[in-house]
C-alpha cells in the first residue's frame, strides 16, 4: 500500500473484512491463501483509491474482489458466445462442481500457470438443465366418450349455463327423494 | 404342449382363450359368492314389515359384496396359481437367457418428478438408486432426470444445490440432470409430459419414479431387458413394497401390504395378464407408444370432475391398450420400494387427492375404443371410494330400521322361504350369512397367511411364525378400526367432490415428524368422532342389543382421535420394532439399497453457508449471497433474450426493493419472479457485495452478519 492510503487503518479494516467475507464464501478456508489473497486484492483498491479518492475503501475492494475473480474465471474458461455475465455464473458453477477451493486451493485466483487438470475440467463444464434437446411431438389427442359421457356433459354445460333450470333440478330431486322416502316408509 | 406353456403374450387365439378361461372364473366365483349372499339377504328381508327399505338395504348390500367377492376372488385365484410351480403367465417367465445378458441395452431415462419434497430424502434415495445401477455395470444405458416442479423457493435452491453435490459426490456430471419447470401445468402427467417432448426422443424407455421410490439396478436393468424382449409391451409395472415406515401406522401398514399384497397380486395378474394398470411410479415405459398415445387431453366441464385428469396413470395405461400395446404388472420382481404416509391424516390427505381422480374417470368409463380390462380398473379406481358412500348409508339405514321397528311397536319376524324350504330355521341362516360375509373379508388373509407358511423360511423372513400371527391379530385389530374412519372419510370427499368442492395438489407428508398432534387430530375427527357418539346414544336409547354388532364400527369413529395420534407416534413404531412386531422382510434383512438410504440420511449434516432453517426466506438470501448457490442457479434458468422497457422496469423497482427494504417488502408471486429471472440473479448478487452494507435492508444487514459468522466458523474450522 502507499503512503497516502496508509492514513486510514479503520477504514482499510473495514475493506479487509469485507474482501476476507467474500473470500470465505468462496470457500477459501486457508488462513495463508485467506491473507494472501486479501492483501493482493487491497492492494490493486490501494491503487484505485489513488484514483478515486472519494470512494469508500470497502467499496473499492469489494469492486476489485468481484472484477479479480471475473477476470480470472475469464482467463481460466476462455472466450465464449455467452455475456460476462454468463460467464462468470458458468464459471463460478464450474468451480462449486470441481470443487476447486478444496481440492486444489493454491489454484484460486493464480493467473499464472493453473493446473492443466483444473482448466481442462473447467472448460468442460457447462451447467445446463438436462442434454441437448431432441423435440417430440406430444400432442393430446381427443377422446371420444361415448354418448352416456356425451349427453352428461351436455346436460352439465346447460346446468351452467341456466342456473334457474339446475335449480329446479336440484327441488325436483329432493322432493322426489322426500316423496320416495314418505312412500317407502309406508307400511 | 399346452397353450399355457407357449409363448403366452402375442395375439395368438390361444392366448386369447387363456384370458378368456381366466376371467370366467373370476367372474363365476365373484357371481357365486356375491349371489349366494344376496340371496340369503334376500331370503331374510322378504316379508318385513317395514316395506320399501328393504329393496334398498338389499340393493345396496348386493353392490357392497359384490366389491368384497371381487377383492376375495383375487386372493383366492392368487393363492391357488402359487402353488406348485406357480403361474406360467408372467412376464417374468420369458425373460431373455443368461447369454444375452451382456447384449446392450436400450438408452433409458430414469426419471424423477418432484414437488416440493423433502431433498435429503429424494437425493438419498437417488444416490442410492444409481449406486445400485453402477453395480450392475450396465450404467452406461442410464440417464437420470429429476424433474422439479417445486415452488417453495428454500426447496428450489436445496433441490438445485443438492444436485450439484451429488453429482460432485458420484461423478456423474452429465448422467444425473436437473430441470425446472417454469409453470406447472397439468401437474405431475404434465411434467412428464414435458420431459418427454423435450427429450423423449432421446431415449427408448423411460422409467418412472416417485419422490419416495427406492429400485435396484438390478431390477432395473431387468425390467429394460423385458421390454427389449417383449416387442408388443409398453409398459411394464412393478409392485413396490412399501418401506422404511416409523411410526405405528405406516408399520403396520406396510406389514399388512407385505403380508397380504403376494396372492392378491397374483390374483390380479391373473385376469389382468397385459391388459394391466399403471400406478403411476416404479414402472417402465416404452417412450414411443407412450409420447404417441398418451398425450392426455381435458376432460369436458371443469374442475373437480371435469379439466385437468388428475389420476394420469390410469388413463395413460388405458390410452396404451387402446392403441393396441400391452400393460404387464409383474408380482414376482422385487427390488422395488417406496414409502406409505406415516400418519392416518397424511394418509386421508393422499386419498382425498385420489378421489377426486378417481370420479374422473367417470368420464371416461364410457369412452369408444377402451378396453374391457381398462373399464374395470377405472371402475374399481370409482367404487373403492364409492363403496364407502354405500356403506355408509347402508349401515344408517339399518340403524334406522330398527329405529322405526322399536317406534312403532312392530316385530321382525323373519319368513325365509328358502331356509324353511331345506328346515332351517332363521337364526341358522343369518349365522350362515354372517359367516360368508366374514369369509369373504377375511378369508383371503388367512390365504395370504397360508401362503407365507407354506413357503420354505416364508415366516422366518417376517421374523418367525408367532410374530407373524400376532402381527396378522394387531393388523386385522387396527383395519377393523381404521375401517370406519376411512369410511367417513372417503363419504365426505365424494360428497365434496360432487357438490364441487375441489382439492388442491398438496404435498404428500413422508415423514411423521413429532407424529399428530392432539389438536390437529380434534380438528380433523371432530366429525367422524360426533357421528359415532350420535349414532352409540341412539343405539343406547333405541336399540341396546344393537350395539355389539356395530362396536367394532362405533369404536373406530368415538375413538378416531386416540387412534389417529397414538397410531402417528414414532416411539410406538419403534418399541413394536423392538419387539420384533410388523416386521417386514426389508427391515430384518435390509437390501443395500434401503441401507443406503438410511445411511446416508444418516450422516448429512446441513450446508455451512446458511441461515437458520427457520428463516422463511433462507433460501433467497442463500440463492444471492452464496457465489456458488448463485452460479448454479443462475445457469439452470433459462436465459431471456431481452426484457420489453416494461418488465425491465419491474424487475429494476422489485431488485431495489428487495435490497432496500428486504424481502418482508415482497409479495410472494415478486420473488418468485425474482427467483426465475437469470439476469435479476445475477445483479442482486453482484450488488449485494459491491455495495456498502449501511445502504441494505435492515434484514440484509442482520442476515449477512449471521452469515459471515457461520462461514467463518465453516471454513476456518
Amino acid at each position: 500500500m502507499t503512503n497516502a492510503t496508509r492514513l486510514d487503518p479503520e477504514l482499510w479494516g473495514e475493506a479487509y473484512a469485507r474482501v476476507e467475507h467474500l473470500l470465505i464464501a468462496y470457500r477459501v478456508s486457508n488462513r495463508f491463501l485467506l491473507a494472501q489473497l486479501s492483501n493482493h486484492i487491497l492492494t490493486s483498491a490501494a491503487q484505485r483509491h489513488l484514483a478515486e479518492p472519494d470512494r469508500p475503501r470497502a467499496d473499492l475492494a469489494a469492486e476489485e474482489a468481484l472484477r479479480l475473480i471475473g477476470d480470472w474465471i475469464d482467463a481460466l474458461i476462455g472466450p465464449s458466445n455467452d455475456s460476462r455475465e454468463r460467464r462468470f455464473a458458468q464459471g463460478r458453477a464450474a468451480i462449486f462442481l470441481a470443487d476447486l477451493p478444496a481440492r486444489w486451493p493454491t489454484s484460486f485466483l493464480n493467473f499464472r500457470n493453473p493446473p492443466p487438470e483444473v482448466v481442462e475440467r473447467l472448460r468442460a463444464t457447462y451447467l445446463a438443465a438436462g442434454p441437448d434437446l431432441e423435440f417430440s411431438n406430444m400432442a393430446p389427442q381427443p377422446i371420444n366418450l361415448g354418448p352416456i359421457s356425451y349427453a352428461a356433459d351436455g346436460t352439465w354445460r346447460t346446468f351452467e349455463k341456466w342456473p334457474l333450470l339446475r335449480g329446479l333440478f336440484l327441488w325436483s330431486l329432493i322432493l322426489v327423494l322426500l316423496g320416495s322416502a314418505f312412500y317407502l316408509t309406508r307400511v | 404342449m399346452s397353450d399355457e406353456n407357449e409363448a403366452p403374450f402375442g395375439p395368438s387365439s390361444a392366448h386369447v382363450a387363456r384370458i378368456t378361461r381366466r376371467r370366467v372364473s373370476v367372474v363365476t366365483f365373484v357371481v357365486f359368492t356375491a349371489s349366494s349372499a344376496t340371496l340369503l339377504m334376500a331370503d331374510l328381508l322378504w316379508g318385513m314389515p317395514l316395506q320399501g327399505w328393504n329393496g334398498i338395504v338389499l340393493a345396496l348390500y348386493a353392490v357392497l359384496i359384490s366389491l368384497v367377492s371381487f377383492g376375495a376372488s383375487q386372493a383366492f385365484f392368487g393363492f391357488l396359481v402359487r402353488r406348485g410351480r406357480g403361474d406360467s403367465c408372467l412376464l417374468t417367465r420369458l425373460e431373455p437367457a443368461e447369454e444375452t445378458e451382456d447384449a446392450p441395452l436400450g438408452p433409458t431415462a430414469i426419471v424423477l418428478p418432484i414437488y416440493n419434497e423433502d431433498v435429503a430424502r429424494v437425493y438419498a434415495g437417488l444416490r442410492a438408486i444409481y449406486h445400485s445401477v453402477a453395480a450392475t455395470g450396465r450404467l452406461e444405458h442410464f440417464d437420470f432426470f429429476i424433474l422439479s416442479d417445486t415452488t417453495d423457493p428454500n426447496i428450489w435452491i436445496e433441490e438445485e444445490v443438492g444436485w450439484v453435490e451429488l453429482n460432485r459426490e458420484l461423478n456423474s456430471r452429465g448422467r444425473i440432470h436437473y430441470r425446472k419447470r417454469r409453470h406447472n401445468t397439468n401437474a405431475k402427467a404434465g411434467n412428464i409430459a414435458d420431459f418427454c417432448r423435450r427429450w423423449g426422443a432421446r431415449y427408448r424407455y423411460m422409467l418412472v419414479l416417485d419422490a419416495d421410490s427406492i429400485m435396484s439396478g438390478e431390477t432395473i436393468v431387468r425390467l429394460v431387458r423385458m421390454l427389449e424382449r417383449h416387442a408388443g409391451v409398453a409398459l411394464i409395472q412393478t409392485a413396490p413394497v412399501l418401506a422404511r415406515g416409523e411410526t405405528l401406522f405406516a408399520r403396520i401398514l406396510q406389514f399388512g401390504m407385505r403380508l397380504y399384497s403376494p396372492v392378491f397380486l397374483s390374483g390380479l395378474n391373473y385376469w389382468q395378464q397385459g391388459q394391466g394398470n399403471y400406478w403411476g411410479h416404479n414402472a417402465i415405459v416404452r417412450l414411443a407408444p407412450f409420447i404417441a398415445h398418451c398425450a392426455l387431453p381435458e376432460l369436458p366441464g371443469t374442475a373437480p370432475f371435469g379439466g385437468k385428469i388428475l389420476s394420469h396413470d390410469f388413463v395413460e395405461a388405458a390410452l396404451l391398450q387402446r392403441a393396441g400395446w400391452a400393460v404387464w404388472m409383474v408380482p414376482d420382481i422385487d427390488g422395488s420400494y417406496e414409502e406409505g404416509p406415516p400418519t392416518l391424516i397424511d394418509s386421508a390427505q393422499r386419498d382425498r387427492r385420489w378421489c377426486q381422480g378417481n370420479l374422473q374417470h367417470f368420464w371416461l368409463l364410457f369412452a369408444r375404443g377402451l378396453r374391457g380390462a381398462s373399464r374395470v380398473h377405472m371402475a374399481l379406481g370409482i367404487f373403492s371410494y364409492a363403496a364407502s358412500l354405500l356403506w355408509l348409508t347402508s349401515l344408517v339405514l339399518g340403524t334406522l330400521l330398527v329405529i322405526g321397528f322399536v317406534r312403532t311397536g312392530l316385530t321382525w319376524v323373519p319368513t325365509p322361504g328358502l331356509a324353511t324350504t331345506f328346515g332351517i330355521a332363521a337364526h341358522v341362516e343369518i349365522v350362515v350369512l354372517v359367516a360368508l360375509t366374514v369369509l369373504l373379508l377375511f378369508g383371503p388373509k388367512l390365504l395370504a397367511v397360508i401362503d407365507l407358511l407354506r413357503q420354505p423360511g416364508g415366516a422366518a423372513r417376517f421374523g418367525g411364525t408367532s410374530r407373524v400371527l400376532l402381527g396378522v391379530l394387531g393388523e386385522n385389530l387396527f383395519s377393523i378400526l381404521l375401517a370406519p374412519i376411512l369410511m367417513v372419510f372417503h363419504a365426505k370427499f365424494l360428497v365434496a367432490t360432487v357438490l364441487g368442492v375441489g382439492v388442491r395438489w398438496v404435498t404428500q407428508r413422508r415423514s411423521s415428524g413429532d407424529g399428530t398432534g392432539w389438536g390437529v387430530a380434534f380438528r380433523t375427527h371432530a366429525d367422524q368422532t360426533i357421528l359415532g357418539l350420535i349414532w352409540l346414544a341412539a343405539q343406547i336409547y333405541y336399540a341396546p342389543g344393537l350395539i355389539g354388532w356395530m362396536s367394532p364400527v362405533l369404536a373406530g369413529l368415538v375413538f378416531s382421535v386416540p387412534f389417529s395420534v397414538l397410531t402417528s407416534r414414532e416411539a410406538y413404531g419403534r418399541a413394536a420394532r423392538r419387539h420384533g412386531l410388523f416386521s417386514i422382510p426389508e427391515e430384518i434383512a435390509p437390501p443395500p439399497e434401503l441401507v443406503s438410504v438410511d445411511d446416508t440420511l444418516n450422516q448429512s449434516r446441513p450446508s455451512a453457508v446458511v441461515l437458520p432453517d427457520t428463516s422463511p426466506d433462507r433460501g433467497l438470501f442463500r440463492a444471492i449471497f452464496d457465489p456458488y448457490v448463485n452460479a448454479v442457479h443462475v445457469c439452470l434458468l433459462r436465459e431471456r433474450p431481452g426484457h420489453s422497457e416494461e418488465i425491465r422496469q419491474y424487475f429494476d423497482e422489485v431488485r431495489e426493493r428487495l435490497l432496500q427494504q428486504g424481502p418482508e417488502a415482497l409479495k410472494p408471486k415478486e420473488k418468485l419472479a425474482l427467483f426465475s429471472d437469470a439476469e435479476s440473479m445475477a445483479w442482486l448478487h453482484a450488488e449485494l457485495w459491491r455495495r456498502p452494507p449501511a445502504s441494505l435492508a435492515l434484514w440484509w444487514r442482520e442476515a449477512l452478519r449471521s452469515s459471515t459468522d457461520r462461514v467463518r466458523i465453516s471454513a476456518l474450522a
